[in-house]
């Protein structure tokens, strides 16, 4: 996700900032990803995920008091974890969308009539959306782990916790705590193309 | 999304999400004009979601004494681009056509979010191709999604490709001159969303010259291939 720091300048506020009202209400980011993802368990729908991505990456843990922030990055990291555990779940290992992509045609003419490419079109919707999921889950959980927690015994205890208690595999706990991958650059495709 | 790389660009697709921050910490958040939605109207840092159309759209965040606000160009696609993938020919026919990839421009946004839909149109056929004068060139009635992927001076990848074909008459077998055309309507929604929007017309084309000379193009990709080249159609 992109990501866009605005720099205060000075200015007369027109607005006091609800703090109380708003303390209350940012938890409930992290109770709705739970909920998304236990709809997940039930219907296998991968939009689930994506509803719980969203709440996550929705939660801002500096707008809850001191003393609240502590039990909010556990839960944080949990709810990552098992993001990740359940795109594990639903995604091909070894899928590339480049290699077998549908074809954007019903029956063309004069050929041979193809069938709608509906069921080839969901399969690799859902693939495609979760390889983006993946990225950006990837993304925010080490986020989690470089911003909130730090190398003391208590805090990798803590984490390693949350990893094993959301079912975070090996190979995703160690690219979870892994610096995150550049983006990368991305060349033309090297075919004639011709106008 | 990681692509493109400037992760402060203030360009943003249709539909894409942003993550805000507040540099002094807390803060009251508005949307000044335009459309979109905020995950939350306070907070130090809330995720902005852009509305579904075009459009130039101002935030504003206020707290510890101070306001900022920032401006974002929101932007649909405008253009499809195509590359070639391989040649679609019938050896001693005029049939020609091909497989392409699909990308939305423009290159500076990623439109992840974004599915697509081609209208169908009847083509407009003449010389050898003229037997099928009329018809339509059948596109999928599922819409195909967008990628997260974005390459240089194409745009996003869409995840689908597409086949063109340009019919024939006669079984194929008649070299000569002839052409057949579709202007074809192409229109996206956001990912969720009810409302197919129009935003490009793209030319299909495919020609053979009466010294056996065929091609296909459309979306600035192109194909060639020779009436007695051996081929697979």
């Amino acid at each position: 996700m992109l990501v866009l720091a605005m720099l205060a300048r000075q200015e007369r506020p027109q607005t006091q900032v609800p703090k109380s009202k708003k303390e209350s209400k940012m938890p409930d980011k992290i109770d709705q990803a739970t909920t998304s993802l236990r709809e997940f368990i039930k219907t296998r729908d991968v939009e689930a995920i994506e509803k719980a991505v969203d709440s996550l990456e929705e939660f801002d843990i500096w707008s809850l008091k001191p003393d609240q922030r502590l039990e909010a990055r556990r839960r944080l990291l949990l709810n990552w974890s098992r993001v990740l555990r359940d795109i594990d779940s639903v995604k091909e290992p070894g899928f590339d969308p480049e290699a077998d992509p549908p074809i954007a045609r019903a029956a063309p003419p004069g050929s041979p009539s193809h069938v709608d490419p509906g069921k080839k079109v969901a399969h690799y919707r859902t693939q495609v959306l979760a390889i983006e999921l993946e990225e950006r889950a990837v993304e925010s959980a080490h986020r989690v782990v470089e911003r909130l927690y730090t190398k003391s015994a208590a805090d990798q205890k803590e984490m390693e916790a949350a990893f094993k208690e959301g079912g975070l595999s090996e190979a995703r706990r160690a690219q979870v705590l892994a610096s995150p991958k550049k983006a990368p650059v991305v060349a033309p495709p090297p075919e004639p193309d011709e106008d | 999304m990681t692509q493109p790389a400037d992760r402060a660009r203030r360009e943003i697709g249709v539909g894409e999400r942003v993550r805000l921050t507040f540099s002094l910490g807390n803060a009251n958040w508005q949307i000044t004009s335009g459309g979109g939605t905020l995950s939350s109207n306070a907070g130090a840092t809330v995720v902005y979601r852009a509305p579904t159309t075009a459009q130039p759209v101002t935030i504003s965040a206020t707290g510890g004494g101070c306001t900022n606000s920032i401006t974002l160009s929101i932007i649909a696609p405008t253009d499809v681009r195509m590359t070639w993938i391989d040649t679609l020919h019938e050896t001693n026919t005029h049939k020609i056509g091909m497989h392409t990839r699909i990308f939305f421009l423009p290159d500076t946004v990623n439109f992840h979010r974004v599915e697509y839909l081609e209208d169908e149109v009847n083509n407009r056929a003449t010389g050898v191709y003229s037997c099928i004068n009329g018809t339509g060139h059948f596109p999928a009635t599922t819409p195909f999604p967008g990628t997260t992927r974005v390459v240089a001076g194409f745009g996003t990848r869409i995840g689908a490709n597409d086949e063109i074909r340009s019919g024939f008459c006669n079984w194929g077998a008649t070299q000569g001159d002839g052409r057949v055309s579709w202007r074809i309507p192409w229109r996206y929604r956001v990912r969720g969303g009810a409302t197919f929007r129009r935003f490009a017309t793209i030319q299909q084309v495919c020609t053979s010259a009466a010294a056996g000379q065929l091609r296909a193009r459309k979306a600035r990709a192109s194909a060639r291939a020779n009436f007695s080249q051996a081929g697979n159609w």
